[in-house]
């Protein structure tokens, strides 16, 4: 906080943002809505208040991680402000007088309390990663994940490398390699 | 932050929640409404640990749905009569008033250190006579309806607590309480007749469902036991009398080879005459008269009887069944008489073999396979009907619908229903309780206290008995009294209400706490109730739940409530351990959260209790754990 005190401000939990984000920018925003929306699920399901703070504990991993390169950086000050917000908030009706003490060094004049709970953007949820199933001969060995923009080369040698595929392919011959991108790697053997 | 002067923080902060009134509820603020309800405490002194926890949990849900935009209410108060009052007056020479209030001053403030979101504005005490004046209320109209009684009967006593106790009170044999045995006595006592609401209290479960335990669902579901079955009556041979049998198991009747009657049973006497077994049975009678009811009713009770020398028909056999009499039958179930059908129930089964009684097997299991010269204990499972006339090779499920219809058309039964549950005995021989509001005069009876004269107070102006016994026989002020129908001296009743009447409906008058009019304002009751969410522990599965049940269906009949049932949605939570036992005074493993908030805030305090374990789950803490959360 005391690091952070020259760019924070009172912008609003879960705020939007214009423009393209960086990685990090993008990271921290993702981890901030993913944060509301699970804190949400866990209280609203049956009152699980561990796996709820759990999830806050990452949020505050994620924003260690991320704060250097953000305060800096075109949207940093504005979306770690945003996450600290979303961050007190869903952690205010567990430890609701060190939330409102932040709240209010942050600048914001009305009582946390009376705060109401942030809307996550179901788009900042979107990850940048998909899901590729690796098939043997049209069976399902394994799968991996992938940058969604990684090339036909990239996820043919990550297909290759992984332990459960170089175990069907050992000692026999690559006939073909088919690849659908952001899908499928089948690898035909004999 | 590195200085993080947390008691001086959160101070300020309560005072600001608490100057701008943050969490004062009004039913005319926007939003749907909320009300979520922690089960009030007992004014013991001091919270514990199970507590911060309970309120931590209810403290959670009511901000967070604060700020998902509903109005919610969020009460406290304080479950102020009760036994431990007049224990301690007694112990540390005071007045269990002024006990009580301390504590209620001392509790509120440590909940106030922690935080909590409520709206003090409602606080109650049930032991202000602001309180327990509605409750006489409601008794007096119960009273009016006949859904309360007095009745001369069997209680349970405790001798420790010098009171009676209700069944749901009695655990095992022993005082809820103070876990000293149980003996029983005879008292003319007042009883609430929870028993008309058997059927609704168990078919309501159902409407719950979706927001109660299914623990606890079938916990009360056992304890309101349903059984259906039949009622059919056994003429006596060379007498004109009859025995009443209620049994859940018509299919058997064919084999039913002899009879048991409890000891206490009317018809004993009128059977006994001309036998020449008079001075046999009427010794056993008084023997086992004796004996506790609840041992009675142990299954490793060795079972025993007396034969009375008569006789009674099969009423589908027309075979002659002698008849015994037999200490494992209680003349509070049922009929106080049991059809004996030693082949297909394992008490019965003792009890032929121990004296020899014929045998007839009449329900063969599907796949075959019973001796019935061979076998070595009851065949209790569902089968094919046998040796049952027309009804052989039927299946016994059947069998039992067929059997009563077949009854029915006799003339020799009809279909019944029976409840284990009885009637709530509400009398308590205690001081620290809510008076009972009726007077005993000489020439008009019992006599209700007319509605303009309420409340009763108890007096305060007494001192606890050292023994324990209630003071208020002897106080004359409160026991002399003009009869309020003839004006002639008369005396007050001087036993008070069961604590457990006054929980029964305390989360109802939240919603117009500082009515002094009218228990409930209606349309604040009908806004609120019933409480979405109710928090508490899993110990209160049957009593307070069951009672509180029960209440809102009698006030609702009575036009005070409109809803059906109190608590929508019913978190339990685990029990708070440390290392692995309960906490409690007498084994020295409390942590006190008193130290804990000095040491390292309210704040750290309530999210180490959350993130312990889910709320269901026991909480098994260790107090290094707890430091070295904290300490991070």
């Amino acid at each position: 906080m005391d690091e952070l005190e020259d760019v924070l401000s009172s912008v609003g939990a879960c705020v939007r943002v214009k423009g393209t984000l960086s990685q990090a920018e993008a990271e921290l925003r993702r981890k901030e809505h993913d944060t509301v929306r699970r804190v949400e699920r866990d209280i609203e399901n049956k009152f699980q208040f561990n796996t709820a703070i759990a999830a806050m504990m990452e949020l505050v991993n994620t924003l260690y991680a991320t704060k250097d390169d953000l305060r800096g950086s075109a949207h940093g000050p504005r979306l770690l402000s945003s996450a600290i917000s979303s961050l007190l908030v869903t952690l205010s009706p567990i430890a609701p007088h060190v939330c409102e003490e932040i709240w209010d060094r942050m600048g914001y004049t009305r009582n946390l309390a009376a705060e109401p709970w942030p809307a996550y953007d179901l788009d900042a949820l979107k990850t940048d990663e998909v899901t590729v199933v690796l098939q043997v001969n049209g069976k399902l060995r394994s799968q991996i994940t992938v940058a969604a923009n990684a090339s036909q080369e990239d996820i043919q040698s990550q297909a290759m490398n992984d332990q459960n595929v170089s175990r069907h392919i050992e000692g026999k011959t690559i006939v073909k390699t088919i690849v659908i991108p952001g899908k499928l790697v089948n690898v035909v053997v004999r | 932050m590195r200085h993080y002067d947390f008691k001086q923080i959160e101070e300020k902060w309560q005072k600001a929640w608490d100057d701008q009134a943050c969490f004062r509820t009004d039913m005319s603020k926007d939003g749907e409404k909320y009300y979520v309800l922690e089960m009030f405490p007992y004014p013991s002194g001091r919270i514990h640990m199970g507590h911060v926890r309970n309120y931590s949990i209810g403290d959670v849900v009511a901000r967070y749905k604060r700020m998902r935009g509903f109005n919610v209410l969020h009460p406290m108060g304080w479950d102020a009569f009760g036994l431990p009052a007049e224990n301690a007056a007694i112990k540390n020479n005071t007045h269990p008033a002024k006990w009580t209030y301390e504590n209620i001053a001392n509790m509120r403030t440590q909940l106030k250190r922690l935080g909590y979101s409520y709206d003090w504005d409602r606080e109650i005490a049930t032991c202000h006579p602001k309180y327990y004046r509605f409750e006489q209320e409601f008794f007096l109209k119960f009273l009016e309806k006949g859904l309360v009684y007095r009745k001369k009967a069997p209680v349970n006593w405790c001798p420790s607590c010098h009171t009676v106790l209700a069944n749901e009170q009695v655990e095992e044999g022993l005082c809820w309480r103070c876990d000293s045995d149980v003996q029983q006595k005879e008292l003319s006592q007042w009883f609430l007749r929870i028993t008309d609401y058997a059927e609704e209290l168990l078919s309501a479960l159902d409407t719950l469902k979706d927001g109660w335990p299914e623990r606890v669902l079938t916990m009360q579901r056992n304890w309101i036991g349903k059984s259906v079955g039949a009622q059919i009556s056994f003429k006596i041979k060379e007498l004109d009398e009859q025995i009443p049998v209620f049994t859940t198991r018509p299919d058997t009747l064919f084999g039913a080879t002899f009879m048991s009657l409890a000891p206490e049973h009317p018809l004993v006497e009128k059977l006994i005459p001309g036998t020449g077994r008079e001075t046999e049975v009427r010794a056993f009678v008084e023997r086992v008269s004796k004996m506790d009811r609840i041992v009675r009713t142990a299954e490793d009770l060795e079972k025993e009887g007396v034969f009375t020398g008569r006789y009674c028909i099969n009423p589908l056999t027309g075979s002659e069944m002698p008849i015994y009499v037999a200490n494992f039958v209680l003349m509070g179930y049922g009929t106080g008489a049991v059809m004996a059908v030693p082949a297909h129930d394992q008490r019965d089964f003792e009890f032929a073999a121990k004296y020899e009684l014929p045998r007839q097997v009449v329900i063969m299991p599907r796949d075959g396979g019973l001796d019935p010269l061979t076998m070595t204990e009851a065949y209790t499972d569902p089968g094919v009907m046998a040796n049952s006339g027309k009804f052989d090779g039927m299946d016994s499920e059947a069998a039992k619908q067929a059997i009563i219809d077949h009854l029915a058309a006799e003339n020799m039964g009809k279909p019944t229903v029976n409840y284990r549950l009885r009637d709530w005995n509400i009398s308590r021989q205690r001081y620290w309780g809510a008076p009972i509001p009726v007077i005993y005069c000489d020439e008009c009876g019992i006599v209700p206290v007319p509605a303009s004269q309420l409340p009763v107070e108890l007096p305060l102006d007494v001192k606890v008995n050292p023994d324990g016994r209630s003071p208020l026989p002897a106080c004359e002020s409160f026991v002399n009294v003009a009869c309020p129908a003839c004006g002639k001296a008369a005396r007050r009743e001087t036993d008070t209400m069961d604590t457990f009447v006054e929980s029964s409906w305390y989360f109802a008058r939240y919603t117009s706490a500082r009515n002094e009019d009218a228990a409930f304002d209606p349309a604040e009751v009908a806004y609120w109730l019933p409480v979405d969410q109710y928090i508490g522990g899993i110990e209160h599965a049957i009593l307070h739940l069951l009672y509180s049940r029960f209440f809102v269906k009698a006030l609702r009949d009575e036009g005070y409530l409109t809803h059906d049932e109190p608590f929508k949605n019913l978190l339990t939570q685990g029990m708070v351990l440390l290392h692995g036992s309960k906490m409690s005074k007498s084994k020295g493993n409390v942590v006190d959260p008193d130290e804990m908030i000095a040491k390292y805030g309210a704040d750290t305090v309530r999210l180490f209790c959350l993130f312990a374990a889910p709320p269901e789950r026991i909480w098994n803490g260790t107090t290094r754990a707890s430091r070295a959360q904290a300490d991070s």
